[in-house]
Parts: structure tokens; C-alpha cells; sequence
């Protein structure tokens, strides 16, 4: 079963169980994927219809109808390659001799890949963001990208970056996305149908008409999103994407960008940083934390981490926990923003700390095996 | 937005055309007009109000700003656009005086203006007007003048100070000095040679040009010739003049209490002339007529309008000129900021306004242009050289955002101030020589100045579109 098939089939479960939203979403990934106006004008009729018929007892029928057709498309048509896209190598960037400097950083980025970038502020996520855009030259090593361009004008444009704050702009929102469209390459014929589906794939389609001052900050988000969508780059880079999202909006970003970046037929390599660490961690392939500008990966096969590291809230006190906890083998105890850093020596499993809680009835109001997670980068 | 401006500028044609329209019977030349006036003012607030609702959508995308793909001259055509509608939006005072003057200009073709402007010149000749040589005047009716002779030679033959052959025909700015004198050659001539035949067929045709503008005098044509034609002396004491009712000059409205009207004194003359003139007394006011009189002041007035049409309309190459600069800079003050940001932008624009006033001071100081001249000829240079380094340098901008709004600015000035240098360099080098003159060098930049700024645009046209290709592939250098 190839890529295509494994969510198709993924697809067809979810409608199975009447997640209505989230297979339109997928359908609309689809459409895209066809590159055909033929199946652009049937999703963008079947979601006309749905905005009179948000009840109709045939929906599901005409999801169904819709998936087979595309399926039908879909399944002959050669999946793209999961080529590498870009390569760093001991890349360096230091602003001035005595100041920050970021690196040495060596990342490689395939297609469909996704790469999280996390880290305290000010440790160069946005350095780092800036200098695989193209924004920035770094003082040294080297970077190379694995497709073809003319010239570096012709290089950022198949970069796209977007900052953590956005610019302005003007309009309406379908009018800018039409523009971009049109910019794009889109036929006359295809560009607006692409846009509406574009804008209903990311839950704008109330908004069309809205100018960029009637948008909260997670709409102009999804906007920029809609907006990369068009512009079909090799990367994109992106700055504190949940920053200003509610943890369902986040939720829903991310598996976004997991559909957008493994896409079966225009995989892309996706780059983004955050401070919400569990979030990224789900969804990425490969996970980056940078302290002082130095990188640590999550997943290192060099370096896999073996101690037992759980995140824990209790209303005991220090002391009391290390004497207690000292019986299952602990090595180390830290407070650290409000919760408990406790480390284990190699034998111990999340399984017996538990264990342990629950004879010693240590009250618990949170834990988390953080033994696979950034977040322990933060307190080594 | 160019069919915007274009109707615009076919608007103000139409405006233009139909207030150039000649009345051929007004007898003032310079009558003060303030149309003009006002369609520059408006054409000024309609270009300035075009301007800003244009921006305001112009500026709402900037593709090139937001990295969307481009070809190589994508960026040439976005100029070539916003210089076109620059200029058009600029135009719209010159369209309307254009229009003016190609409607004073199409009533005859030139040719067809040149021979009636004779016609007219040479008929001038038997209509009242100033003798040649006002110091020579000594008509009976006033105190003579200290006179040094009573007579003129023509042909070296003696003639009366008020005889014909002393009188200057009237001329118009399209014939030039020589032409005048070949007219007033002419007309004399024939009448020496007592040509009567060829007099009458001036008068004659005189009187079918008056008719093809509905005026008339009230001699014809034979009653005119026997007034004025005395051979051999071409002395007659009757003046047939240019208009019926004589218009006072210089009335300063007196009233005396015998009521009688302080006159100008070149009209007591006539006044006192009953034979070509008669007093009439209007509502306690005097009025002058002419006893006899052709439609020559019209003519003279209308035709002299037509020729100034023709040999120095209000839209000529220099005006022209400026109006093309005009266009040609607001086009590249808005294209750098289009490629640059606004912050560069006005950084620029207060960094050259400081230069400017720098290298003013340091050009008084030297006392002459040529430090002033050359002083922005390096600067030029250097914005110029400064971006190329950038762009092939492959390091960071750094501050080629704010260079290139120089850049874009100074750069069609370049060719001028190196030319405009020259050439003071040459008359400073002239007046070095003590010789009072202008050398062949200094007088040939001179003359050619118009054609070098024109060449100069067409130059600016060509290079844009190498600078346009520079500046998009700067775009994709890193910012620090």
C-alpha cells in the first residue's frame, strides 16, 4: 500500500465514523492534488452546496461519490519523490564578533519532513528561521539547496518564510489571495476555484471578504498558510505558528501541516519553531533545540537518551520527594517552573515510578515522561 | 489607469481646442486671458487627486516585495507603466495648451500662413500708423519738433517725412527680420516703380482675407487705392485707418468742466485730421471715427495671435521638457519606492536633501557651478558603483536600500550635469579670454542642450531596463 493509498484509506475511516470536517479537509487536499478544474469545480460545487445543506442527510453520500472519483484519479497518478531539499553544514551566523552567535547547526530537510525548532527565546530559532530563508548569510559553513534556481530573487521564491509577525496588507482577504494566485500561474479559469478551496481547506471561508483589521491574529495565520498554499514551495519556514492560536486552533494547525507537508504527490519540507514543546514533538519528524545558539536534536541515534526523565506536580516539598524517591534509584531532583524535573538511573521505567507514587500515595497532580522531549533540554 | 489619464488629457484637448479659437474680430493681440491660469490650476488638482486614489491601490500589492516570481524584465514593465501613467497624469495642462495653440495653427496650413502674413504685412503699409522716425515728425497740427532734416531718402530720392516711403509696414513674429524687410522692399518697390496693378492686388487681396472672416471697411478696394496711391510722392493727406471707431490710448477718465475728455497726445492728431476723422459726441463723451477704414486692427490683431501659435506656442520643445522630467521623476520617486521600503525611501530622500544644501554651500563658497556640478557628479558615481559592488559582491545589503533610491534618482541627471558643467567650464574659460565672446565649443553645447536632454530620456528609457534586471536579482541578497 503506497502513500496515497494508506490516507486514502485513513480518509474513508474517518468518514466512517462521520468526522465530516475533517474528510472535507482531506477531499480538498485531494482535489488539489489532481491539478485538474474538472475536480476543482466539483469540490468547490459540493461545498457551495454544503453551505445552504450544513444538515442534508446526504452529505455523507456525496463525500463518498466525491472520494471514489478522485480516488479513481488519484491512484494512477505517480506519487512525488521524497527528495532532500536542503542541507546545512556547520552553518554559523554571528552578528557581530562579540555578540550571539548561532551554530555550528547541521540540518538536513527532505520533502514531507518536518522539523520542529524549539528552545528558550532569544537562543536563535529566528536566526536560524531567517538564515534558510535567505534573509541572512552566515558567517560560515555552508548551505546548499537541492533543487534548481536562477538566481537568489528565484531562490526565495520557492523559500517562503512567514515571521511571527506578519505584515499588513490590504484588501480583502479573497482579493489577495486571487492576486497571489494570479502570480502563481493559475489560469484564469482555475484561479478563483483554487482560492475557495484553498479557503475552505483552512476554515476562512466565513471570512473571504474580511480586510486584515477584522481578523484576530490566528485567522492572519491561517491567511499566510492559505497564501503558502498558492505559492507551492519547496520550504516553508515558519516562525511561532501557535503563538496566538487556542489549543484546539493548535491542534488543528498542526495536523494541518502534517497533511500539507506528506502530502502523496506535493510532499514539502516544513520548518517551524515554537514554544509549545508536546505539540511540535507530535507532529514532528525531527525535533531541534537550540540553547545559547548551540543544537541538540531529539531524536540523535548518537546520542538516544536512557535515563528516565519524568515532569511531575506535587504539593510535597523538595526534600520530602528526594527522600522518597530516592528508593526507586533517582539521581537527580529539580524544581523548575513550577514542577518537578526528576531523573532516573537506567533501570527505572515510567512504569515502577508509578508504582511508587501509588504505594507511597505521593500526591500527583500532573505527570509527563519527558525522557523523549525537548523539555528536558531546558533543565540539563 | 492610462485609459484614466488618457481621457483625462483628451479632455483638457477638447478644452484646449475650443478656447483656442481665434475671434478674428477682436482688435487686442494681448488681451488678458486668466484661462490658462485656471486650467493649470485645475489640471494641477485633478493630476495630484488622480495621483493619490491611484497609489492607494497601486501600493495595496507588491508582488515583487513579496517574493512572488517574476521574469527578468517583470520589473521594467512595472516602470514603463508607472512612467507612462506619470507623464500622461502630468500632461494634463500641456494637452490643453497644445490643443490652444494647434487650433490657432489650423485654421491655414503654414504655407498658406506665410502668404497671408505677407499680404497683410505689405497691405499695412496704406493703413494709418507711426512713420519710421518719430524724431523726424513734424506734422502741422502739433509743435514741430527739433527736426534735423525734412525729408527721407528712398532709393536716394528725397521724400516727404509723412510720405509712404517713410512708413514701416507692420510685421509678424513668423516672419523673421528678413523677411519684414524684403515685404517692406517689396511694396515700396512697386510703388517707385509705380506699379499700381500690383498695389491694387495686395489691397485686393487684403479685402478677400477680410471677407473670409465676415469684416469689412466701408471703402472698397478702388475708393482705397485712389485714397493713398499719389504717385510719385505717395503723400496723401487722407488716412485710411485699421478700424472704424478709434480706441483711445492711455484715457485717463477726467472729466474738465467743460466736459471736454483729456486724450493721449498720438490721438490729438487725429482729432485735428478732419479730413481722415470725425468727432462725435456720445452722451457727453467724445468718440473718434474713422472716415475711412479697412478691417486692419482685427486682422493685424488675429493673424498676429496665429503667428505667435506658430513661432512660440505655450508647449514648446523647453516646456515640453519639463513636463517630461516632471513625469519621468515622479516615476522613479514612486518605482524606488516600490523596490526599496519607506523607510529607505525617506532616509534617501532627507540624506540628498542634506547633500543638496551641503554641496550648495561648498558650491557658493567656490563660487561657481562646476564645484556644485561636480561635487554631484561623484556622488552619482558612487551610489552607482556602491550598488554594483552589492550586487556582485554576494554579502549582505546593508545600506544599498537607501543607495538605490539615490541611485534611481541622481542617475538620469548624470548626462545634464556633466554636459551643464562642460559647458560652464567653457564660457568661464571664454570669459578668461578677455574677449567678450562665446567660443564655437561653449556656443554649441548651448545649442545642442535641448537635443542632449531629449537623447538624454531616450537614454534613461535603455538603461532602466539593465537597472530593473540589477535590481531584482539585489532583491534576493541577503539582508545582513
Amino acid at each position: 500500500m503506497n502513500e496515497f493509498e494508506k490516507q486514502f484509506t485513513e480518509v474513508r475511516e474517518l468518514l466512517k465514523f462521520d468526522d465530516h470536517a475533517l474528510v472535507i479537509k482531506r477531499i480538498i487536499d485531494f482535489t488539489l492534488d489532481t491539478g485538474q478544474i474538472d475536480f476543482y469545480k466539483k469540490t468547490a460545487t459540493f461545498l457551495d452546496w454544503l453551505d445552504a445543506n450544513s444538515t442534508g442527510i446526504d452529505i455523507k453520500q456525496k463525500l463518498d461519490a466525491l472520494l471514489d472519483d478522485l480516488y479513481t484519479y488519484l491512484s494512477t497518478k505517480p506519487l512525488g519523490d521524497r527528495n532532500k531539499i536542503l542541507e546545512a553544514i556547520d552553518l554559523k551566523k554571528a552578528y557581530s564578533p562579540a555578540a550571539f552567535a548561532l551554530g555550528p547547526v547541521n540540518i538536513e530537510l527532505y520533502e514531507g519532513d518536518i522539523i520542529g525548532l524549539v528552545g528558550e527565546n532569544g537562543n536563535g530559532k529566528t536566526t536560524l528561521l531567517r538564515l534558510l530563508c535567505g534573509e541572512l548569510f552566515g558567517t560560515s559553513g555552508t548551505l546548499n539547496y537541492s533543487f534548481r534556481y536562477k538566481d537568489h530573487y528565484d531562490l526565495r521564491t520557492k523559500l517562503v518564510y512567514i515571521p511571527q509577525r506578519t505584515d499588513t496588507w490590504r484588501g480583502s482577504m479573497f482579493e489577495n489571495l486571487v492576486f497571489t494566485a494570479a502570480m502563481y500561474g493559475y489560469s484564469p479559469e482555475e484561479n478563483h476555484l483554487v482560492v475557495q478551496l484553498t479557503i475552505a481547506r483552512l476554515g476562512l471561508r466565513k471570512y473571504r471578504n474580511h480586510k486584515w483589521k477584522d481578523l484576530s491574529s490566528g485567522y492572519k495565520m491561517r491567511f499566510e498558510l492559505a497564501r503558502m498554499l498558492l505559492r507551492k514551495p519547496k520550504v516553508l519556514l515558519i516562525d511561532e505558528p501557535l503563538a496566538n492560536l487556542d489549543i484546539l486552533a493548535q491542534q488543528t494547525v498542526l495536523e494541518d501541516f502534517r497533511a500539507i507537508a506528506k502530502s502523496p504527490f506535493r510532499p514539502l519540507g516544513i520548518i517551524l519553531s515554537s514554544q509549545q514543546l508536546y505539540e511540535v514533538e507530535k507532529a514532528s519528524d525531527q525535533v531541534i533545540f537550540l540553547k545559547n545558539g548551540v543544537q541538540k536534536n531529539l531524536y540523535d541515534a548518537e546520542a538516544q537518551q536512557t535515563h528516565l526523565v519524568i515532569e511531575f506536580e506535587s504539593e510535597w516539598s523538595q526534600s520530602t520527594l528526594t527522600t522518597t524517591l530516592s528508593d526507586l534509584g533517582l539521581v537527580s531532583l529539580q524544581f523548575n517552573g513550577g514542577t518537578y524535573i526528576a531523573t532516573f538511573n537506567d533501570a527505572v521505567t515510567a512504569h515502577s515510578f508509578l508504582q511508587l507514587v501509588t504505594e507511597r500515595q505521593i500526591p500527583l497532580a500532573y505527570f509527563r515522561n519527558i525522557s523523549n522531549s525537548t523539555r528536558r533540554f531546558f533543565v540539563s | 489607469m492610462i485609459a484614466i489619464t488618457l481621457i483625462i488629457n483628451v479632455l483638457f484637448f477638447c478644452v484646449g481646442y475650443a478656447d483656442g479659437a481665434i475671434d478674428f474680430t477682436d482688435t487686442s493681440q494681448w488681451s488678458y486671458d486668466d484661462t490658462t491660469f485656471v486650467v493649470t490650476v485645475y489640471a494641477f488638482f485633478i493630476a495630484l487627486l488622480v495621483f493619490i486614489v491611484w497609489l492607494v491601490y497601486y501600493f495595496r500589492h507588491n508582488a515583487y516585495k513579496s517574493f512572488y516570481p517574476q521574469s527578468n524584465y517583470s520589473l521594467y514593465k512595472e516602470w514603463c507603466v508607472i512612467a507612462l501613467v506619470c507623464v500622461l497624469n502630468c500632461s494634463y495642462s500641456a494637452s490643453y495648451l497644445f490643443a490652444k495653440d494647434l487650433r490657432a495653427r489650423s485654421y491655414f496650413s503654414e504655407a498658406e500662413f506665410s502668404r497671408r502674413a505677407d499680404v497683410l504685412s505689405m497691405a499695412s503699409l496704406f493703413i494709418a500708423g507711426d512713420l519710421s522716425d518719430y524724431s523726424y515728425y513734424n506734422k502741422p497740427f502739433k509743435p514741430a519738433y527739433n527736426t534735423t532734416q525734412d525729408s527721407v531718402l528712398y532709393n536716394g530720392k528725397p521724400y516727404a517725412l509723412s510720405s509712404l516711403l517713410n512708413k514701416p509696414i507692420k510685421s509678424y513674429s513668423y516672419q523673421n527680420h528678413e523677411k519684414d524687410s524684403l515685404n517692406e522692399r517689396r511694396i515700396k518697390n512697386w510703388l517707385v516703380a509705380n506699379r499700381k496693378d500690383s498695389v491694387l492686388w495686395v489691397m485686393k487681396e487684403f479685402e478677400k482675407i477680410a471677407a473670409e472672416h465676415g469684416l469689412k471697411g466701408n471703402i472698397s478696394t478702388a475708393k482705397w487705392m485712389a485714397l493713398v496711391y499719389q504717385y510719385p510722392e505717395f503723400n496723401s493727406p487722407i488716412a485710411v485707418d485699421g478700424i472704424e471707431k478709434v480706441i483711445y490710448e492711455g484715457y485717463d477718465d477726467i472729466s474738465t468742466d467743460t466736459t471736454e475728455i483729456a486724450v493721449a497726445p498720438s490721438n490729438i492728431d487725429k482729432e485735428q485730421d478732419t479730413l481722415s476723422y470725425r468727432v462725435q459726441m456720445v452722451n457727453g463723451q467724445k468718440e473718434l471715427y474713422s472716415k475711412y477704414y479697412v478691417p486692419g486692427k482685427q486682422l493685424h490683431a488675429s493673424y498676429g495671435k496665429i503667428s505667435e501659435a506658430w513661432v512660440s506656442p505655450d508647449l514648446n520643445e523647453e516646456s515640453a521638457l519639463i513636463y517630461l522630467y516632471f513625469g519621468l521623476m515622479t516615476s522613479l520617486a514612486i518605482f524606488s519606492f516600490r523596490v526599496t521600503s519607506g523607510k529607505n525611501w525617506l532616509i534617501a530622500l532627507v540624506g540628498t536633501g542634506i547633500m543638496g544644501i551641503l554641496t550648495g554651500i561648498i558650491g557658493i563658497v567656490g563660487s561657481s557651478f562646476e564645484v556644485y556640478g561636480i561635487l554631484w557628479i561623484f556622488i552619482t558615481l558612487a551610489s552607482i558603483l556602491y550598488f554594483i559592488a552589492i550586487c556582485y559582491n554576494g554579502s549582505g545589503k546593508s545600506i544599498s536600500g537607501i543607495v538605490l533610491n539615490n541611485v534611481l534618482w541622481l542617475t538620469p541627471w548624470l548626462i545634464p550635469l556633466v554636459y551643464m558643467t562642460t559647458t560652464s567650464i567653457a564660457r568661464r574659460n571664454d570669459q578668461y579670454d578677455y574677449m567678450n565672446y562665446e567660443s564655437s565649443f561653449a556656443k554649441t553645447l548651448t545649442d545642442y542642450s535641448n537635443i542632449m536632454m531629449y537623447g538624454n530620456l531616450v537614454l534613461v528609457v535603455i538603461y532602466m531596463y539593465f537597472l530593473t534586471v540589477s535590481i531584482k536579482k539585489w532583491k534576493g541578497i541577503a539582508e545582513a
